[in-house]
């Protein structure tokens, strides 16, 4: 998968680097047991810190998306069923997203809508989007 | 003399322009999304200021390329009439056609981004996107050759010193003449210690997205680092092949080496940089034909560090980026710090190189052709001198002297030393007559023949009148 990084962006790099590799879990773009670059090989491709994709990855292991072992490196890890703090987590972000979606006067079927467009891309495991899906 | 030079400065003034030409010359060419190094959108390429800026630079471009190829050529025509006029002469076209080559490419860039930031081209969503594959990341190790490769001719080389040492104990060599072997063992070790760092270097060098298609992102910079790499690899060991060949000519026959021997060596050297040259223009090649079948190109549209003509990003960590206005250089990220310090240090040393060495040039040229040769005597140790080269030797090592109307009939090769077109001075070395020291004025007879007892063969003359006569009276006695 590739991964954009904004510099610019008020979002620390590390979060963009966790939510990316998650979105790319997700969407099937990297698949269980796929390696990850090296800690070092990521800084520096990326030109960042080392120490910025080693929190990122270890936010990742924490949140059981990928494993880290010495010799094999960073590898992504099979799809399994959350636990209850992660449907909480959901349901908290999701919340927030909704207050603001009608906020902006977004309608609840249009809002609805976009959620379905983005989880029917949403393929861990499988392949990529197919096309049209995703599209919002 | 003055035809070998004349040769070799225009096969190097050819290779320059030809080079730099080529390289450089693609600019006008709408590849890999930009047009004189700036990313232009696809369907502006036809704009008319578009096409006048491209059509202006092109023309410039030919023009000053053609007049230099020809000037090139003409000014090695001048080393037949002065060779200082000449040096002074080539240095100066030489620092013109880098400041021009660079200039041109800068103006044309400059003017095509001041274009591109009026009309708004600008691409926002890639502007300050960092991109990484990694697919492509996660495999960076097999991207290029191991850099392994180089430690086994390295260590070769290194242990050809054992019969450097060897030869040297077994025969007697003169300062310069093993000061010549020195330099070339250093300088071979040093080549291959340069090429391993450079492999390492092009090793770590970032792993770049061009494509939203991973196997193109793969291939191409698998193409590109290999073809760095397999040169390095390649041409260390055919560095090292020579040498190691010469080493073992130098330990199997001494150091009195047959001309043929030092050719063959030239010729494997300059394999050397042939190996080294062609992966690298073939992994261009391959790379242009795989980015322009890419159906999913990617541009990152960081133009705005390349604006003023280099590359001048204080986000981005890497000292060492490759140059995209000629993929097969890399250029210095001036946005680190201490980058424009260095640099600057590296210029100003490079011009004080290129200074003393032109001095160095004219002064040695002065100094032969207005060498006085002198002959003295002091407490039974004879010694003669010019230009800085001496031999002191005593009465009981006189083998034989002579005076002769005329060197004697052979072909002699000068080794160390000076042959202008008024003296020769220094070491030389002659088919039948062997390793023998000149100190002689072109044009001028009598000339005084002294043969040593360790076999070294002199022969010296003088402008003065009666002077050589009276040298053979002194020696004879």
């Amino acid at each position: 998968m590739i991964i954009s990084l904004n510099m610019s962006s008020d979002i620390p790099i590390y979060v963009q680097l966790r939510n990316q590799i998650v979105t790319g879990i997700g969407k099937g773009e990297l698949r269980a047991g796929e390696s990850l670059p090296s800690v070092r090989q990521m800084a520096q491709d990326a030109g960042i810190n080392t120490m910025t994709v080693n929190k990122a990855y270890q936010i990742l292991k924490a949140e059981g998306f990928i494993e880290i072992d010495r010799r094999k490196g960073a590898t992504v890890c099979p799809v399994y069923s959350k636990d209850i703090s992660f449907r909480e987590k959901l349901e908290a972000e999701l919340e927030l997203l909704s207050a603001e979606a009608c906020l902006e006067g977004m309608k609840k079927e249009e809002f609805l809508s976009i959620c379905e467009k983005i989880f029917s891309c949403m393929h861990p495991g499988t392949g990529y989007c197919t096309e049209g899906e995703g599209t919002v | 003399m003055n035809l070998i030079l004349f040769f070799v400065f225009l096969l190097s003034d050819l290779l320059i322009v030809l080079i730099c030409r080529f390289s450089y010359g693609n600019q006008s060419t709408y590849k890999e999304g930009m047009l004189m190094g700036v990313h232009i959108p696809s369907d502006c390429i036809h704009d008319p200021q578009v096409q006048e800026i491209t059509q202006k630079s092109e023309r410039a471009w030919q023009l000053f390329q053609r007049n230099n190829l020809a000037a090139g050529i003409l000014v090695c025509f001048l080393c037949f009439l002065d060779f200082l006029l000449f040096i002074v002469i080539w240095t100066v076209w030489l620092l013109i056609y880098i400041g021009g080559t660079y200039y041109l490419i800068i103006k044309s860039h400059r003017q095509m981004y001041r274009l591109k930031i009026q009309r708004g081209w600008v691409n926002e969503n890639s502007r300050r996107l960092v991109r990484v594959d990694t697919a492509v990341s996660a495999a960076s190790s097999e991207l290029t050759v191991s850099w392994k490769w180089h430690v086994p001719v390295l260590v070769f080389v290194a242990a050809s010193l054992l019969p450097v040492l060897a030869v040297r104990h077994t025969y007697e060599m003169a300062f310069e003449e093993e000061l010549i072997v020195w330099i070339l063992y250093a300088s071979t070790v040093g080549v291959c210690i340069l090429f391993m760092a450079l492999h390492l270097g092009i090793s770590a060098q970032v792993n770049r997205v061009y494509s939203e298609n991973s196997q193109v992102n793969f291939s191409v910079n698998m193409i590109m680092k290999r073809g760095w790499t397999q040169g390095l690899v390649w041409s260390s060991w055919t560095s090292g092949a020579a040498w190691i060949f010469l080493m073992a000519a130098y330990f199997i026959s001494g150091p009195d080496l047959s001309g043929w021997i030092y050719i063959i060596y030239a010729i494997v050297m300059a394999l050397a940089a042939v190996v080294l040259v062609f992966p690298v223009v073939f992994s261009v090649k391959k790379k242009s034909e795989t980015l322009e079948s890419d159906t999913e190109p990617y541009f990152t549209d960081d133009d705005e560090y390349w604006k003023n003509g280099w590359y001048n990003n204080p986000n981005d960590r890497h000292i060492f980026v490759q140059d995209r206005l000629n993929s097969m250089n890399y250029t210095f990220n001036f946005g680190r710090p201490g980058v424009k310090k260095t640099v600057t240090i590296l210029y100003v040393l490079t011009i004080i190189f290129i200074v003393a060495v032109v001095l160095w040039c004219v002064s040695l040229v002065t100094n032969l052709n207005h060498a006085e040769v002198t002959f003295s005597q002091q407490n039974g140790i004879f010694a003669l001198e010019a230009a800085g080269y001496e031999c002191e030797f005593a009465a009981d090592e006189i083998q034989s002297v002579q005076l002769l109307d005329a060197l004697p009939d052979d072909s002699f090769m000068r080794t160390n030393g000076g042959s202008t077109e008024s003296v020769n001075i220094g070491y030389f070395k002659g088919n039948k007559i062997g390793k023998c020291m000149m100190f002689l004025y072109k044009e001028y007879d009598p000339i005084l023949e002294i043969d040593l007892t360790d076999g070294t063969v002199l022969f010296a003359n003088s402008r003065e009148e009666g002077k050589v006569e009276q040298w053979y009276e002194m020696l004879s006695r």
